[in-house]
């Protein structure tokens, strides 16, 4: 973004301040760090894997609702309709490859996100909220009941393979990563579209919008279309991970953390950076607890089984401390970083 | 007749939830805050009732309980003052979304406190079975559950002390001036700090009666956070957000529908009376979004 430029920085052309990165810097860092994602796998234990492969799905999720909630179209159903995706693919998986599950489960979360996204046209912020809430429930309920004959409700996935070939945690990893850099790559592009723009200028004020000549109606939905085609698209690579869904798997929790820690924490407005950061914030701080909890129980046994509870205060008091302190989200403090990096050694 | 004690049920059964709606629509017309702790608020407020109640201080269960919940109001006001003071106060002033997002926060924070505290396993309050009996009270031919007497006499004392004080005090006048202009309140000498805080005083207070009701129907554990927001939301939209008495009304209806329409739907598709609450919300939220009682604003979209 061409928002804060230092001096010392010149821009000769319009595509030269259009371009994501405005220094070589930017390029070297950005290599490097696709460099530690690719030597990550081999490096890190298993265990760990799995965490990382839950922080790309959930990254993933987390570019649509941020997409989303810059138009200030607010929802909390993100992980039903995750559970959508999930369960499309658990159900369709066996007969057909993961490279057209993956779209159909994104375009039937889409096409509910749309369904449950239209009332958004009379209702405005907060009353958007109760309406989403009703529909994660609701969605929630669905899915038990279509459910409600197999025994756990557990919906098992055929194994991720290409031509026949499985493919290991490792693989995984790689294809995830792809998906994920295609999906930023697009999500990224979304923001500087006039689709982006229009978005932007709704969440502003949308009456003001209209009388720019954004249509309301088929730019609230297409935001809807495509906030859930990214949920279910993570839903089911979430699927494919974990090899059987239940509906257990997608509680009302999860879609208030999506939206408070994975957006607000993560940095509203900063679609890949922000998203990343969030997802990240999502899975550390359920790891930290859990280790916690397990190093802690031969001294406290009273903490036994209670690391969902201190996983739920912890998020509590980030999603605090954020917006007292830093209202902008980690993507700002990020950014913050850099400027006083692009300046160094003078703070201005 | 069968009909006729569902209707008397869901009555019986709204006023809880209109207790619960108060709560809600308390918040939201002084301090313009849309409070998702709400359900949090209740599950803290059934936990503290447990708590106190568990001392043990008196022989009689009856009295014991409400012992309890006197004592866990008292603690309650404690907090309150804290999450006015430390969460909500640095925020005044900011975006709607920041605002909902910190009383996110604050449920997570109550809801986890409790989960680290407590546990997850089921529980009851003591004396359950003397207190509030399994067999159905019968007044002439039409039979009751004793929770629900204590969840009328609750919600009648609750609500009408609220309103007592939101109509005759000067107190509750202060208090409908700050609701209505923050600033021209605060020109003539009222403290709107005080007043934000009482007011989560009485919704903490609201919160933990209804917390007593819900615990003893259905057992005291995490699920009664969610059922207390899946009943206080739609209660205090079909209200009207910001009208108290609205609240109770729109409870009372809630009650009506989730005893009548729910269970008579519940033969034909087992489990659908869970989410009878939330498609209440939805058609009221397409319907008439600024419920029976709201103020419109009037947007030209």
């Amino acid at each position: 973004m061409a928002t804060s430029r230092p001096c010392g920085v010149v821009k000769e052309s319009y595509k030269a301040d259009m371009s994501f990165f405005e220094k070589p810097f930017h390029y070297w860092a950005m290599g490097i760090f696709i460099l530690i994602l690719l030597i990550l796998p081999f490096t890190a234990p298993e265990y760990y894997l799995n965490a990382i492969l839950l922080i790309v799905i959930f990254s993933i999720t987390i570019m649509g609702l941020n997409l989303l909630t810059q138009a200030h179209l607010f929802s909390v159903m993100h992980a039903a309709l995750m559970g959508i995706g999930a369960f499309t693919t658990g159900f369709i998986s066996h007969q057909v490859p993961f490279f057209i599950t993956m779209p159909v489960a994104g375009l039937m979360a889409a096409l509910v996100s749309v369904f449950f996204g239209l009332p958004s046209l009379r209702i405005k912020v907060f009353y958007l909220l109760f309406s989403t809430t009703a529909a994660q429930f609701i969605i929630e309920w669905v899915l038990n009941y279509i459910t409600r004959d197999i025994p756990g409700s557990a919906v098992y996935t055929a194994p991720l393979a290409i031509m026949g070939y499985q493919l290991g945690t490792i693989d995984q990893y790689y294809l995830y990563l792809i998906i994920t850099a295609i999906m930023a790559y697009m999500i990224a592009h979304i923001g500087r579209t006039p689709l982006g723009k229009a978005l932007v200028m709704m969440g502003e004020k949308d009456y003001a919008a209209q009388i720019q000549g954004v249509n309301l109606l088929k730019f609230k939905a297409i935001a809807f279309a495509i906030s859930g085609f990214y949920a279910g698209v993570a839903g089911s690579m979430w699927s494919y991970m974990l090899g059987l869904v239940t509906p257990e798997h997608f509680p009302f929790l999860m879609s208030w953390e999506l939206l408070g820690v994975g957006v607000i924490v993560g940095g509203l407005g900063s679609y890949v950076w922000g998203s990343v950061l969030g997802s990240v914030m999502i899975i550390v701080v359920t790891q930290v607890t859990t280790e916690l909890v397990t190093v802690l129980t031969p001294y406290m046994p009273w903490l036994g089984a209670s690391a969902f509870g201190l996983r739920a205060i912890f998020y509590g008091i980030i999603i605090a401390a954020i917006l007292i302190l830093e209202p902008e989200g980690l993507a700002n403090l990020l950014r913050k970083v850099k400027r006083y990096f692009d300046l160094w050694p003078f703070s201005y | 007749m069968v009909l006729f004690e569902m209707i008397i049920m869901g009555l019986a059964a709204g006023t809880i939830y209109g207790v619960m709606a108060l709560s809600f629509v308390l918040i939201y017309r002084v301090g313009k805050i849309v409070n998702i702790a709400v359900g949090d608020m209740v599950l803290l407020g059934a936990y503290l009732i447990f708590a106190f109640s568990g001392f043990g201080l008196v022989q009689n269960p009856v009295v014991n309980l409400i012992l309890g919940l006197i004592l866990a109001s008292i603690f309650g006001l404690f907090i309150a003052v804290g999450t006015e003071r430390f969460l909500m106060r640095p925020l005044y002033g900011q975006s709607i979304l920041s605002l909902i997002m910190m009383t996110v926060a604050l449920g997570m924070i109550l809801r986890g406190a409790t989960i680290v505290k407590w546990g997850t396993v089921l529980r009851v309050f003591p004396g359950q079975h003397e207190v509030f009996p399994p067999i159905p009270m019968a007044i002439g031919p039409i039979e009751i559950p004793y929770v629900y007497m204590w969840s009328i006499a609750g919600a009648i004392l609750i609500f009408g002390s609220f309103l007592y004080l939101f109509r005759k005090t000067l107190f509750g006048f202060a208090m409908r001036a700050v609701s209505l202009d923050p600033e021209a309140a605060a020109t003539h000498g009222i403290s709107i700090k005080k007043i934000y805080i009482y007011t989560w005083m009485i919704a903490y207070v609201a919160a933990f009666l209804a917390g007593l009701v819900l615990g003893a129907i259905n057992g005291i554990t995490v699920i009664v956070s969610y059922l207390g927001l899946a009943r206080a939301l739609p209660a205090a939209l079909i209200g009207g957000l910001d009208s108290p008495g609205g609240a109770m009304l729109g409870g009372l209806l809630l009650g009506l529908i989730e005893h009548t329409v729910g269970t008579i739907l519940n033969a034909y598709i087992p489990g659908i009376r869970d989410i009878i609450p939330y498609i209440v919300l939805l058609i009221v939220l397409l319907v008439k979004p600024y419920g029976l009682f709201g103020t419109v604003r009037i947007e030209r979209v």
